[in-house]
């Protein structure tokens, strides 16, 4: 262990260090909004630091190991660390007065959210089972106490739940682990992928004799398909979601979702990467895709809560954004235009955006009007025209309808199904799209159409004011310009396949 | 190991403690008092440790047993003496008979996975003289294995110990 | 004794610790379930580093202390965060039953509306 290898994780360092702080400036301050800053600051802190490892200030270029292989600084790790980092700041900064009023533990409250954000950093990069399980289980621990520290009586309850298949999918990933350990006998990403090369020469090889592999790939998939709210365990979602504190949920959805899928695409492309094991992963995530699109998107249909349509929307999403995974075409990266795993990371910037700027705006609002159903939101337009146009254009981004970035990272991920020879995924995705169309454009008809039926006054604070705009210009931007993303993410991936 | 010329004691021994642990398990799930739950959960924890010294995991055996004997058991059974008001039934949801199926799906399909596949076992692999040693007493290098090549690993754990705690003290905090 | 013995009774534990998490209503049951999960897993991990010694060789063609002992490590860790995951459940199962009086599972869907 050398200097640089602290370096190469000074940024999980200092978010960690910041976390214990908070802890214990818990017990000596009494104004706790300075608890809140410190958060931020530490955020922010350690945001330099990443900006300043891929430009190659504090090493010398990224790609390098550390601390024995077990982590890996690339441009992957780089690109979700960032996206991570800046949910982060956006779900503590946003979420400041509902603290103060809403939990009662403020300084545990944030000290855990910064503890699971450190988890999701070393998940991002860590190239080693036991260090990616340790990671993943660093991710969910914290999250079942955040879980349950609202004051509404379900949260508990949710908690509880939440506890409960959260270790059942962390003990089905480890099972997937302990194959591929089983399977290679060793630990290491790089020596699991050079024991798969020289064992299997041809692909029928691969499929037909090893089983070993085989069911330790899909307890994997079955397992991550938890962190990302897919089909089969996506029931914890709703009920979640609706119980935990909002923060908490808005933070679920995001960075929860994109650190399962950094770990699925860096197990895909780096250990098995090269070895054309493309059709039955395909299939494998092709039928999750489908389930999970077509189970999130009918549900939804129904509901007349909020936060729970938004949860079964992000269900929905989980199913768009598996078909830019099924989309497997390892020896064809850097020739096609649009890759699958290309568009997943641009997918998942925007809907960090997009669902972000959803979930914060219905922090602010739902203070105000004091419910979460959707009848509250009736005639929002004449109360707060700004808040409205701002959750319109979520909402838009959401449903996928230009010049958002919802509409571009669906075409992406579209084209890459296209190009892959998954057209009917493609086409079942389209059909999903147009389904949710109904729940999106509901929200829409009572945001803008409906009467008002309450006569409260929308008062929404300042920095989630500030934050929503920012994540709206953000939504437009990228949705004109997705080649600010795309060019990066198509570096990102390019560096964690192994060939 | 001390049996490791007498293969056929071993065999015995690990098909008794095999059918034990299996037992317990369905012990578990089946008894209809949770208390008697916690003591099975105990025992069949005992059984899963000799079963890793059978399987010369000698250190692994011990810290199985002052882990999950001695803390997580006792930690059970505390809880269940402590909720003592709710009825004590082992009862079934209504999910009892739909479970059964994917349970069983789930099963085969592990089974099949590991009788089809060709484990290339080298039972009497050739270890050179300082392998044994690793192999016989392995404490020492778990040690260096843990502050070297795992080290960051053992740092998350150690983070992961502070969630639990840290979140523990705040649930319990929270009506208070 | 072989590595397909250990791995199927690993198997067959696992399995039983999923149906109990799945049909269970006492949720200290359902924790008592998961424990046997956990323990299952590590029997597996043990197993093949007992008896499927590396395939692949960290350091060129020596075996050395990572090759043979990686499985005993993930073993370690699976046994202390299967303790601390424990901790935090029956944490959180003492302080729904202090709000409840209560601490049945009662299906998946109890928090609709």
């Amino acid at each position: 262990m050398s200097f640089q290898d602290f370096l190469i994780i000074s940024p999980e360092i200092v978010i960690s260090f910041t976390a214990i702080s908070v802890f214990l400036l818990d017990l000596f301050i009494n104004n706790k909004k300075f608890l809140v800053n410190v958060s931020i600051a530490g955020l922010l802190f350690s945001f330099i630091l990443t900006l300043g490892l891929s430009n190659g200030w504090l090493i010398e270029s990224p790609g390098v190991y550390a601390f024995f292989s077990s982590i890996k600084l690339d441009e992957f790790s780089l690109f979700f660390k960032v996206l991570i980092i800046l949910s982060g700041v956006a779900v503590i900064g946003s979420s400041g007065e509902y603290i103060s009023s809403n939990i009662e533990s403020k300084g545990e409250f944030l000290g855990l959210l910064l503890l699971s954000i450190t988890g999701m950093l070393l998940l991002v990069s860590s190239v080693e089972l036991i260090t990616v399980w340790v990671s993943l289980e660093l991710t969910a621990i914290p999250l079942v106490a955040l879980v349950a520290l609202g004051k509404n009586d379900t949260s508990l309850e949710a908690s509880l739940k939440f506890l409960i298949l959260s270790a059942v999918s962390s003990v089905v990933i480890l099972y997937g682990l302990v194959f591929l350990y089983g399977y290679s006998g060793s630990t290491y990403f790089n020596d699991i992928f050079s024991y798969i090369s020289s064992t299997t020469s041809s692909p029928e090889d691969l499929i037909v004799l090893n089983y070993g592999l085989l069911i330790g790939i899909i307890l994997l998939v079955l397992g991550i398909s938890f962190k990302l709210a897919a089909f089969p365990f996506q029931m914890w979602v709703p009920d979640v979601y609706q119980g935990a504190p909002t923060p908490i949920t808005a933070y679920l959805s995001v960075v929860s979702k994109a650190a399962g899928f950094a770990v699925l695409l860096r197990i895909i492309y780096s250990v098995l990467g090269g070895n054309d094991f493309s059709v039955i992963l395909s299939n494998l995530f092709s039928i999750i895709a489908v389930f999970s699109m077509t189970i999130g998107n009918v549900m939804a249909l129904r509901q007349n809560d909020i936060k729970r349509l938004l949860a079964y929307s992000t269900i929905a999403h989980a199913g768009y954004l598996l078909i830019g995974v099924a989309s497997l075409n390892i020896s064809g990266i850097g020739e096609n235009l649009y890759s699958g795993p290309q568009g997943v990371l641009y997918y998942l910037a925007g809907y960090a955006f997009t669902n972000l700027t959803a979930f914060l705006l219905i922090i602010g609002v739902s203070k105000s009007i004091g419910t979460f159903e959707l009848s509250g939101f009736a005639g929002l337009r004449k109360k707060s025209p700004l808040t409205s146009f701002v959750l319109a254009v979520s909402v838009i981004s959401l449903l996928g309808i230009p010049p958002t970035v919802g509409f571009m990272s669906k075409i992406f991920i579209f084209s890459a199904a296209v190009n892959t020879n998954l057209t009917w995924l493609a086409i079942v995705g389209v059909i999903n799209s147009v389904i949710s169309a109904y729940y999106y454009l509901r929200i829409l008809k009572i945001v803008f159409v409906d009467p008002e039926n309450n006569q409260s006054e929308i008062k929404v604070s300042k920095s989630i004011s500030l934050i929503t705009l920012i994540g709206m210009i953000g939504i437009l931007l990228l949705g004109l310009f997705p080649s600010l993303i795309l060019e990066i993410a198509e570096i990102a991936v390019m560096s964690i396949v192994n060939i | 190991m001390v049996f490791a010329d007498l293969p056929t004691l071993v065999d015995i021994v690990f098909w008794i403690i095999a059918l034990f642990t299996v037992c317990g398990s369905v012990a578990i799930i089946s008894v209809n008092n949770v208390f008697k739950s916690a003591v099975l959960l105990a025992l069949t924890m005992v059984s899963v440790a000799i079963l890793y010294f059978l399987l010369s995991a000698d250190f692994i055996g011990v810290i199985q047993i002052l882990v999950y004997v001695g803390a997580v058991s006792v930690l059970i059974a505390f809880a269940v003496m402590l909720v003592k008001d709710v009825p004590r039934s082992n009862s079934a949801n209504n999910l009892i008979n739909l479970s059964i199926i994917p349970s069983t799906i789930f099963l085969v399909i592990i089974a099949f996975a590991i009788g089809a596949e060709n484990w290339i076992t080298k039972t009497t692999i050739n270890y050179e003289e300082p392998l044994n040693e690793i192999v016989v007493s392995n404490v020492s290098w778990i040690g260096e294995l843990l502050i070297r090549e795992y080290f960051i690993s053992f740092q998350i754990a150690g983070l992961i110990l502070l969630a639990a705690l840290i979140g523990a003290l705040a649930l319990l905090r929270r009506e208070g | 004794m072989n590595l397909e013995t250990v791995l199927i009774l690993s198997g067959i534990i696992f399995t039983i610790g999923l149906y109990g998490s799945l049909t269970k209503k006492n949720s200290i049951v359902v924790v008592m379930c998961l424990e046997l999960m956990f323990n299952a897993v590590a029997i597996a991990v043990i197993g093949f580093s007992r008896f499927r010694p590396p395939q692949v060789l960290v350091d060129s063609d020596v075996l050395s202390p990572l090759n043979v002992l990686s499985g005993h490590m993930m073993a370690v860790f699976v046994i202390a965060i299967g303790a601390a995951e424990v901790a935090l459940a029956l944490a959180l199962i003492i302080s729904i039953y202090k709000i409840k009086g209560n601490i049945e599972l009662t299906g998946l869907n109890n928090l609709k509306n």
